[in-house]
């Protein structure tokens, strides 16, 4: 299926790098790797929400991407490519009948940069998260990944069609049901209903 | 023109740079005069934001993850075939040891090679419904009533059978002798797939175990023969609008196909078959729903059933669809029901699409 616009502007790599990905040449990985993680680690943590997660399924992704560049045709953008790699690996996780549940409250490390919210505004900020993950999670996987790419993460449907490898009009569909399923379960939460609160002017 | 809610909750998913100056336009002329339109927008906005991904993984994280990557490539190299040599042969061969190699699994599990396992009897009395975990052996020929779990591999495969359905179970998929079956899940994904006589679905997931135990729950009480009493019809179908409006197709779907077993009257099996017309859009595929809705139409003229199907046949040929098709839908609607119950939401909408 033809991705009928580029999902980021990125600077595409020179074809010679590529061709030593293609050979498994380490060097060239790593520097393809080093460019795309941070990318695609986004990506799978837009998908999933905060939690332990994350580095283990952005771990299986870049295997997975290092495991099938020998197959890599060039015809979608590396970035592209990793991201359809990525999405697969986090449908195939949301599909396991036992997969933990429990989002952590804590990811490691680093403090987000910028302003620093109060201590309380951080707690229900967290909590908010937490909850909007929950009804995201009471979402069939693949409504879910439609709606969280097409409304969350802001691809065209048609971006999203190719990266599910699904029609245009079946993932329309996805974002329908996915967005009246979530914002009929959002009203009903008294935490999530605080979201319709004005903000509160600095 | 003025929009409309529906057409407002499609703008409001599109991310504002999908949207052109005059859709940004009409969607904020629309959102001013629509306190609920608004609200759904302030949410969609804020579950952006909330959703936005603050924090990152350190640099040693995820340099961690890079040299597991890295650390792959370097396992690969030292085992991949030289550049250019062809790999067919290799992958045959790995195929073929995979065959082996669950063969001789499968009679290291079984012993006695020329013993074939006793076909499994998972006899669940009288009528649906019944729900039973039944882990079958290969080539085990089962009769199987009502909702039932086969484990025949590693993850169940959920199935709500016709009464008088037989199945074989084969290595990597399940056969159907008699009768026939509704594939409702396997491995944790939704099939939603109906097989007839004659017919075969593949497993996901190859056989891990295989063993005759069976476990069979609680069944429902013994009723005449003739299936589901009519209160039950009632509340099946009651049941599975519950669960379409809560987006829970499968449970749906399963309460549907009980109603369907039952073999109701007519109405009541044009308005089951409606909901699952519903229950397949729900599931994405929209070509399959406005063929299950043409499908209601044509099958039960005269039923209010019928009219309801031939409408939203259109609706979601203009909802999803492509506009020549809605257009002809909803001409097609217009002119068998030119009084129709839903004849000005059809011109709405054939205004909309020109």
């Amino acid at each position: 299926m033809q991705v009928t616009q580029p999902i980021t502007r990125a600077e595409p790599f020179d074809a010679a790098l590529i061709q030593a990905c293609r050979r498994g040449d380490r060097q060239a990985l790593e520097r393809v790797l080093r460019a795309e993680s941070p990318y695609v680690e986004r990506l799978i943590a837009r998908l999933i929400g905060p939690g332990a997660d994350l580095e283990d399924l952005l771990q299986q992704t870049l295997i997975a991407t290092v495991e099938s560049f020998p197959r890599y045709r060039g015809e979608a953008a590396v970035r592209t490519w990793m991201a359809r790699i990525a999405v697969n690996i986090v449908r195939q996780h949301l599909r396991r009948p036992h997969r933990r549940r429990v989002v952590a409250l804590e990811l490691v490390g680093e403090e987000p940069q910028g302003h620093s919210p109060s201590p309380d505004g951080a707690v229900d900020h967290k909590q908010q998260v937490e909850r909007l993950f929950h009804h995201l999670s009471a979402i069939g996987p693949r409504k879910r990944l439609a709606f969280a790419l097409h409304v969350l993460e802001g691809y065209p449907i048609e971006e999203v069609a190719a990266l599910m490898g699904a029609t245009s009009a079946a993932t329309k569909s996805r974002v329908f049901w996915a967005r009246r399923a979530l914002l009929g379960r959002a009203r009903k939460d008294p935490m999530l209903r605080d979201l319709l609160e004005p903000e509160e002017t600095p | 023109m003025k929009l409309s809610c529906m057409r407002v909750a499609r703008l409001l998913t599109a991310s504002a740079s999908g949207l052109s100056a005059a859709q940004a336009l009409r969607l904020e002329e629309h959102l001013d005069g629509c306190p609920t339109c608004r609200e759904d927008a302030a949410l969609l906005e804020r579950m952006r934001r909330l959703s936005d991904p603050e924090r990152h993984l350190p640099e040693r994280v995820r340099g961690r993850a890079i040299d597991a990557a890295l650390r792959r490539a370097g396992e690969h190299a030292a085992h991949a075939p030289a550049a250019g040599r062809r790999r067919a042969p290799m992958i045959l061969g790995a195929a073929a040891v995979a065959v082996a190699v669950s063969y001789l699994w499968f009679l290291g599990e079984w012993g006695d090679p020329d013993k074939k396992p006793e076909p499994v009897g998972l006899e669940v009395a009288g009528v649906p419904p019944h729900t039973a975990t039944a882990l079958l052996p290969e080539s085990a020929s089962t009769p199987i009533t009502g909702k039932v779990t086969l484990q025949v591999a590693a993850t169940p495969v959920e199935v709500v059978a016709t009464p008088g359905t037989r199945v074989r179970v084969e290595q990597t998929r399940v056969r159907v002798l008699a009768g026939s079956v509704l594939v409702v899940a396997a491995s944790g994904q939704v099939i939603n797939k109906r097989v007839e006589a004659g017919g075969t679905w593949e497993l996901t997931a190859e056989i891990t175990r295989r063993t005759d135990e069976i476990k069979l729950a609680a069944p429902a009480p013994q009723r005449e023969r003739g299936a589901v009493a009519p209160v039950d019809i009632a509340a099946l179908l009651q049941s599975a609008t519950r669960h379409l409006a809560a987006d829970d197709v499968t449970t749906a779907r399963a309460d549907l196909e009980r109603v369907l077993a039952a073999r109701p009257a007519r109405s009541i099996r044009a308005e089951a078959e409606l909901l699952l017309a519903q229950a397949t859009l729900m599931d994405g595929d929209v070509r399959g729903a406005v063929a299950r809705y043409l499908e209601v139409a044509s099958r039960y003229p005269g039923l209010p059933a019928a009219e309801r199907a031939r409408f939203q046949a259109g609706k979601t040929e203009a909802n999803f669809g492509t506009p020549a098709r809605a257009r002809e839908l909803l001409d097609s609607y217009l002119q068998q029901y030119p009084d129709g119950r839903f004849r000005a939401e059809a011109l709405r909408r054939l205004d909309r699409l020109d």
